[in-house]
């Protein structure tokens, strides 16, 4: 499989950020209380931002200033949009878990075992 | 009002973030603030604010959970490469390798560890206190409500070329310049007394005291004294109130409050307690043990009476309202004392700021002050360099020892800056020990070193922030100034050459020790010269003959109101020791008290500064003064009336040849009956002054009304405390008035020369503890040079070297270093101590000879110290040196 390399948080991350790129709001704040909300963990903001900014590095996020808020003392935010490559990455490795997934005869069963 | 994040934690950020992140970084966390408010309530908000902004520096502090969570990097750090691979280098795990290393190396060299440790302690105590001295000196006065805007009133009068400054005032000049001067804000009038005075409580309570001063009301709220027991606002406002320092307080009332209760002044004169004064700050130019009310002091009889009406014994402090000018204040003040009835209209009035009062000012001895402390200084950084560079020097030394350990770190990847960190935190490691040990030092030796050297320093700085200041300054530059050198040396060995093993002791930095060997030597020597110039010249000075013999003299003090008994009290005493051993006089001979007039000299129109005493007869063959022209009839009989009598420079300065008692009076109405050679009554620093002594009959009583001394020369057999208690029983059998007191000249001369004296101390020891440190390198150097070379020592052995030829192989080396210190040191010391002699009317030459003791010593005290090392290493059997390996 040729691609780079994805943590778990950082896809979780990425795919933050497609979703919340549709409302125009995929910047810090906003990804961290969608990722609390998802999937009930503790993150914070400068995880996040740390995530985003490594994101950004490997090419599957690009951000642009935004708009300025009066709750945020005037400051711009960062929003992030999903390149095509971090489209086609998240494909990918939606693609490979599909496939894996349908390996398996019974999912469910699978769980339950355990 | 909404809320808004903590501020501190912001400014943080900024400083800690990089510029180009802060935006959206603080906007969303002012917007996930503004939420968590919203959420959770203000309070724990601010508390996750916190911890947010902490999570964003975070790479700072180094914790190994970084790995755990995917969002290791410190990509928030300002100053930061964004790709760089490596760990920040002050990171936990090194930093806990680097003091695990270091403590190591402190335990493996022990002898090491136990010289840098003792020479840095050492040299940090003392710097301390020297610093701690230093600060005391140049901070008086600094506490004052209004410090900045007071200033005492001297005035500076000109009596032929010599400018004579008077702090004291009359007593209406304060009142004038209250009524006539807006500027003034307040004014303080204030005096340490007249002399000694009897205090008196009960019958088992009475003391004679000094120092019991008078001053105004406004004096204690402008001097900023704080009162533990009374009103401050009317402790001295009446006639007869008194305000006691605290120690006072104890010693006539115990622990009792004193306010309201009665202590008796000068015998007959009850006063009111009205305040009890915590203990004065020790720096500050007003000094004294109690304080009567000034306007009481009319009514202290006549001798209080006379100075209170007729004399400038006032020293006057004014404040000026904020705003106003110094100079026009002066000339105001100038204009004033016309309509005031002074002692001399031709004097200028100055102010001069009160801070600047202990070590500036008009005084002669400000110059003197301000050098001895800048000298103190000197000495005490010079003590301090000399220890650091023993740290330096010893490090680099084993360097070679080291080379290795840090070829393998490079080899491993290890950066330079990780290395000069290590050694950093090892210099860190090192002085931090020393400075800790030097503070124990310190607070034991503080109240020693306190009272052995006279300095009067409060016990209270100890506790003050700027000693606090002083000692962390201290420690940072001496940890830094100690690290940088090995640091920047040991982190620059390149590990190729290293691993082969290359590096020889002679390359890492010999010739800098050579010159740090060099250094220290060159402050010992130094030192030692001034330490010696310093006692030849005190011993001359306690040696000199003066004119006047001072040996086995004791001086009994009569007050004025015993005249009655006095010439009974005479009389008994010239029984007890013989008529030839006793004289009387009004003077306390070798202290500043002696009175001085200024007289116009009849023929050479100059005015004089001429000291004056009286004495009787016997005064002059007791004391040992010499005649060059006695009065007609000396020798026939007792002295009938009185006589003028003046000493030769009394007579030169008036212009008068020949034999001056055919001559005309060198003053107005005063005949010359006789001449005497000169002697000193006063210390060696100035020539002797014109003098006048009046000679007075055996039943004159006029010499005592403010009461004198009879001088009485004890036989140099006499066994001293008998012979006191003897006197003692004498006086006390008169009836006296006032408790018995005496004083011996011989004390009283050598007392002339406290300062010099500290001085001489002071360098003794600092002498001492450089040679200490200076030695503590050497045997260091030494040690390290023969474990270098014991192979070497070994192969001349077996060829046959001698003992004798190793040890000098291993000592000269040093001993040449010595020799360019002593070169380098004598002329220096010359210099200093050529203008230090230069305060001296009568001084001594320095000759070759202390130069050679300087430098004969040390280079003793050195082949001492090496000597112990290099016998050891000449006499090792080389059997061993050579096995090894």
């Amino acid at each position: 499989m040729k691609r780079t390399y994805l943590g778990e948080f950082e896809e979780v991350v990425l795919l933050t950020v497609a979703v919340l790129e549709l409302e125009h709001r995929a910047y810090g704040v906003a990804i961290t209380h969608e990722i609390i909300g998802e999937t009930g963990r503790s993150v914070r903001l400068n995880q996040i931002h740390a995530a985003l900014q490594r994101l950004e590095e490997k090419g599957m996020v690009k951000s642009e200033m935004g708009e300025p808020t009066a709750e945020r003392g005037g400051r711009r935010k960062r929003l992030f949009t999903v390149t095509a490559y971090g489209r086609r990455t998240m494909q990918e490795i939606q693609d490979v878990r599909a496939s894996l997934w349908t390996r398996l005869i019974s999912p469910f069963k699978l769980v339950t075992s355990l | 009002m909404t809320p808004t994040p903590p501020r501190f934690a912001d400014r943080l950020l900024r400083f800690f973030c990089d510029p180009y992140l802060l935006e959206e970084v603080q906007g969303d966390l002012h917007e996930e603030f503004a939420y968590q408010v919203q959420r959770v309530g203000e309070r724990r908000a601010r508390w996750r604010y916190w911890r947010d902004v902490l999570g964003f520096i975070r790479p700072l502090a180094g914790r190994s959970r970084t790995g755990r969570s995917q969002t290791g990097g410190s990509s928030f750090m300002k100053r930061r490469q964004r790709n760089d691979p490596s760990t920040f280098f002050l990171n936990a795990a090194m930093i806990r390798n680097y003091v695990a290393i270091a403590l190591r190396q402190l335990w493996k060299n022990q002898l090491f560890s136990l010289i840098n440790i003792t020479g840095l302690t050492v040299g940090l105590a003392v710097s301390m206190f020297i610093a701690l001295y230093v600060w005391h000196e140049f901070h008086y006065d600094r506490f004052e409500p209004f410090a900045d805007r007071t200033y005492q009133i001297v005035s500076v009068a000109k009596y032929g070329d010599q400018e004579v400054t008077f702090s004291g005032l009359h007593e209406s000049f304060g009142r004038a310049i209250q009524q006539q001067i807006p500027e003034a804000e307040a004014v303080v009038r204030f005096s340490a007394g007249l002399g000694e005075v009897v205090l008196q409580s009960d019958q088992n309570h009475r003391f004679k005291e000094s120092a019991i001063g008078f001053a105004d009301q406004s004096m204690l709220s402008v001097m900023g004294l704080r009162l533990l027991h009374g009103d401050a606002k009317t402790a001295l406002s009446e006639p007869s109130r008194m305000v006691l320092t605290r120690q006072l307080a104890e010693k006539y009332f115990g622990a009792q409050n004193p306010v309201g209760k009665t202590l008796i002044f000068d015998k007959q004169y009850p006063f009111t307690v009205s305040g009890v004064l915590d203990d004065l700050p020790t720096n500050s130019v007003i000094q004294f043990n109690g304080l009567v009310s000034l306007n009481s002091m009319p009514a202290l009889g006549a001798r209080h009476q006379d100075t209170y009406q007729r004399t400038g014994f006032l020293t006057t402090y004014l404040v000026l309202r904020q705003g106003a000018k110094v100079s026009q204040v002066e000339k105001k003040l100038d204009k004033v004392k016309v309509g005031v009835n002074f002692v001399d209209a031709s004097a200028k009035i100055f102010l001069e700021p009160l801070p600047t009062l202990h070590l500036g000012g008009h005084g002669d001895g400000a110059r003197n002050e301000r050098q001895s402390l800048y000298i103190l200084l000197t000495v005490a950084l010079v003590i301090l360099v000399l220890a650091v560079i023993n740290y330096v020097s010893l490090t680099t030394a084993r360097a070679t020892k080291r080379a290795r350990e840090v070829g393998v770190r490079k080899a491993i990847g290890g950066q330079r800056s990780e290395l000069i960190s290590q050694f950093f935190v090892e210099s860190f490691l090192t002085t931090t020990l020393a400075f800790l040990l030097s503070l124990i030092l310190l607070q034991v030796l503080f109240p020693w070193a306190n009272q052995a050297l006279d300095l009067h320093m409060d016990k209270r700085v100890l506790t003050q922030g700027p000693y606090w200041g002083v000692m962390i300054g201290l420690w940072l530059s001496c940890s830094l100034l100690s690290g940088s050198y090995p640091a920047l040396l040991l982190s620059g060995f390149r590990p190729a050459l290293v691993l082969k093993g290359n590096v020889s002791s002679r390359q890492s930095g010999a010739s800098v020790r050579r010159v740090f060997t060099t250094v220290q030597f060159t402050a010992s020597i130094g030192l030692l010269i001034c330490s010696v110039v310093l006692y030849t010249q005190m011993q001359f000075l306690r040696t000199k003959s003066l004119g006047i013999d001072r040996a086995q003299v004791v001086g009994l003090r009569i007050d004025g109101d015993m005249v009655p008994q006095f010439s009974g009290l005479r009389d008994k005493i010239r029984q007890w020791a013989g008529s030839e051993n006793v004289a009387v006089t009004n003077t306390q001979l070798f202290t500043n008290n002696i009175m001085t007039y200024f007289l116009q000299a009849e023929k050479t129109k100059k005015q004089l500064m001429v000291n004056s005493m009286t004495v009787d007869k016997p005064f002059f063959a007791m004391m040992g003064i010499r005649w060059q022209y006695p009065p007609m009839g000396w020798e026939a009989g007792p002295v009938t009336k009185e006589l003028n009598i003046y000493n030769q420079t009394l007579i030169k300065e008036a212009g008068i040849a020949d034999d001056p008692r055919q001559q005309a009076a060198p003053f107005k109405n005063e005949p010359t009956d006789g001449v005497v050679n000169d002697f000193h009554v006063r210390s060696l620093h100035g020539p002797v002054s014109p003098m006048r002594l009046t000679v007075v009959s055996d039943t004159n009583r006029t010499m005592l009304a403010d009461g004198g001394y009879i001088l009485v020369r004890l036989n140099p057999q006499t066994n001293v405390p008998q012979a006191l208690d003897h006197l003692k029983e004498l006086y006390n059998a008169h009836q006296p008035t006032s408790p018995f007191d005496y004083y011996f000249l011989d004390e009283a001369y050598n007392k002339l020369y406290a300062s010099e004296t500290r001085l001489m101390q002071l360098f003794n020891g600092f002498t001492g503890l450089t040679l200490l440190v200076a030695c503590l390198g050497l045997l260091g150097l030494m040690t390290f040079t023969v474990e270098v070379r014991t192979k070497e020592i070994g192969v001349r052995k077996v060829l046959g070297a001698s003992v004798a030829g190793i040890v000098m192989l291993l000592s000269h080396d040093f001993l040449k270093l010595i020799g360019i210190a002593l070169v380098i040191a004598s002329p220096i010391a010359w210099w200093a101590m050529n203008s230090w002699l230069q305060d001296f009317a009568y001084k001594i030459d320095i000759e070759w000879w202390v130069f050679a003791l300087a430098g004969g010593l040390t280079t003793g005290i050195a082949l001492v110290t090496v000597s112990m090392q290099s016998l050891k290493a000449a006499l090792t059997n080389p059997v061993k040196s050579l096995r090894s390996e």
